[in-house]
């Protein structure tokens, strides 16, 4: 009895973990190459994308951008890194916005565009889909 | 006329998100429904029904600097029938400020924001919000901006925990219509040298718990009378991927008139896909009256359950179809809370209404 509970526990972990895991493989978080950042927990990538944190571990300023929320790319990251659906996120920004606290990253509609702004932008973070050519940016492992 | 405010809007957006640049941002929202209530009109809403119900922010932010902006906020409401309609004004200027930001520290000076309570500051933005509006009982028609200086302070405490706090002096503007012994009564004043402050604490989980302050010196615009009032408030939320729930708790007293309010909400929103929501709310208010020459008497003032279905035609476009069972003495027709019987005051039976609001919300 004790078994079959510990087994099906397992299983259910299993389960629940799964689309994370598939998550984290169809995108890739990227910085700007002279970023001091090797690795991040999602906690801390969900806290600078809602700019709840401004800088990295070493000091520098974090300057995150989304791609359209439209995105099949943002969507995953959103869920799988925040936490929360696209719409959450966006309910969030528009009550930054109209409450005078803040406005929301800034959006770049493909991935040759974010990596164009990663690239050319010191302290830019985003995210880009997992088979996306990433040459010229650093790839950020999410812990 | 719903719909020619959608198609204008939607016929602006294409020229407003061109317009937007890394100085330059543009921001706006529409709220706007039809009502109707069955017994009593309430909140701008009367029996016979009304589409003149609408709210209509625009927002301009220019970056001066990394750590300079410029903000101002135009706001367009109409209210129905509300004895308050002549009250407020078609167009006005909700906030115009400037901000400076200095580490974790950010200043506004000018009309800002008022930070009181978890949606002050959004009342107007119907796109996140469950209902048509923040539980009137709560917010009234007051306090949606300070004139003077904000200053906040947001800090990240360790890993899991944040705490913001505000802290303001100022002045702010007050409208709103209240049952008394006498009849009913449109109350426009002025809240003068007001000081206070809200703290936040947000904790894991999604949960945020709020304390709210303030005092300030009351004039009364037609009277130009003087009085005082203080606030103090409590706010508590929980948010998660599927589920909200929020509650707020304001008591106000004072004199000049007499005041003792004590208002209370609590809604929970449940979000079981990305395009369906459903919200409950029950607002509660009780308040002293001051009958001439006698005790005050305590009475249940509202007593307000309500429903909502939200459809998300998107992240910035929601509909809603909301309906709520109201109780009380507070209604935009007098219902009498106290008589004097044998020399005493005595509690009146309260009225009751229903009344629901089809509503459009979009943002950008």
């Amino acid at each position: 009895m004790h078994t079959t509970r510990i087994f099906r526990a397992a299983l259910l972990a299993v389960a629940l973990s799964a689309p994370r895991l598939a998550h984290a493989q169809l995108f890739k978080v990227i910085a700007h190459p002279e970023t001091k950042v090797e690795e991040a927990s999602a906690a801390d990538l969900s806290k600078i994308f809602l700019k709840q944190k401004t800088a990295f571990a070493d000091g520098t300023p974090a300057v995150p951008v989304d791609q359209a929320k439209v995105s099949t790319v943002r969507g995953m990251f959103t869920r799988s890194v925040l936490g929360k659906s696209v719409s959450d996120v966006e309910g969030y920004w528009q009550q930054q916005i109209f409450s005078g606290k803040d406005q929301p990253p800034a959006q770049k509609p493909k991935d040759d565009d974010v990596i164009e702004f990663v690239k050319t932008t010191p302290g830019a973070i985003g995210y880009v889909g997992g088979g996306a050519a990433t040459a010229g940016v650093k790839v950020i492992k999410v812990k | 006329m719903l719909l020619r405010h959608l198609a204008v809007i939607a016929a602006l957006l294409p020229a407003v998100t061109r317009a937007q640049s890394e100085n330059f941002s543009f921001h706006g929202s529409l709220n706007a429904g039809y009502g109707k209530s069955t017994n009593l009109p309430v909140i701008g809403i009367p029996t016979e029904g009304t589409a003149d119900y609408r709210i209509v922010t625009l927002q301009a932010r220019y970056k001066a600097t990394d750590k300079d902006q410029f903000v101002v906020q135009l706001l367009n409401r109409r209210v129905g029938t509300s004895p308050l309609r002549n009250a407020i004004g078609d167009l006005t200027t909700q906030w115009a400020y400037w901000q400076r930001s200095a580490g974790d520290l950010t200043f506004k000076v000018g009309r800002a924001p008022l930070p009181r309570g978890l949606m002050n500051e959004v009342r107007y933005i119907g796109t996140v919000l469950p209902f048509f509006r923040v539980a009137y009982e709560y917010t009234y028609d007051a306090f949606d901006a300070n004139d003077g200086v904000v200053v906040s302070y947001r800090k990240g405490l360790g890993d899991a925990f944040r705490f913001e706090g505000h802290v303001f002096g100022g002045g702010s503007e007050n409208r709103n219509v209240r049952s008394e012994a006498a009849g009913l009564s449109v109350r426009v004043s002025r809240a003068s040298n007001m000081r206070g402050a809200q703290f936040y604490l947000d904790a894991p989980a999604g949960i945020r718990l709020g304390l709210y302050g303030d005092s300030y010196d009351r004039i009364d615009d037609a009277t130009n009378t003087h009085g005082m009032r203080n606030h103090h408030g409590f706010s508590a939320q929980m948010e998660r991927q599927y589920v909200t729930v929020r509650a707020e708790h304001m008591r106000e007293t004072g004199y000049g008139p007499m005041s003792d309010l004590r208002n209370t909400y609590a809604n929970v929103i449940v979000k079981p896909t990305e395009t369906w929501r459903f919200a409950v709310e029950q607002s509660i208010g009780d308040q002293l009256v001051f009958p001439t020459g006698q005790p005050s008497v305590k009475i249940p003032a509202v007593r307000s359950t309500g429903g909502a279905v939200n459809y998300l035609l998107s992240s910035n476009t929601v509909l809603k179809l909301e309906h709520h069972w109201r109780r009380g003495y507070q209604f935009d027709a007098f219902v009498p809370p106290t008589k004097t019987v044998n020399g005493a005051a005595v509690v009146q039976p309260s009225a009751y209404t229903n009344y629901w609001i089809l509503s459009a919300a979009f943002s950008f």
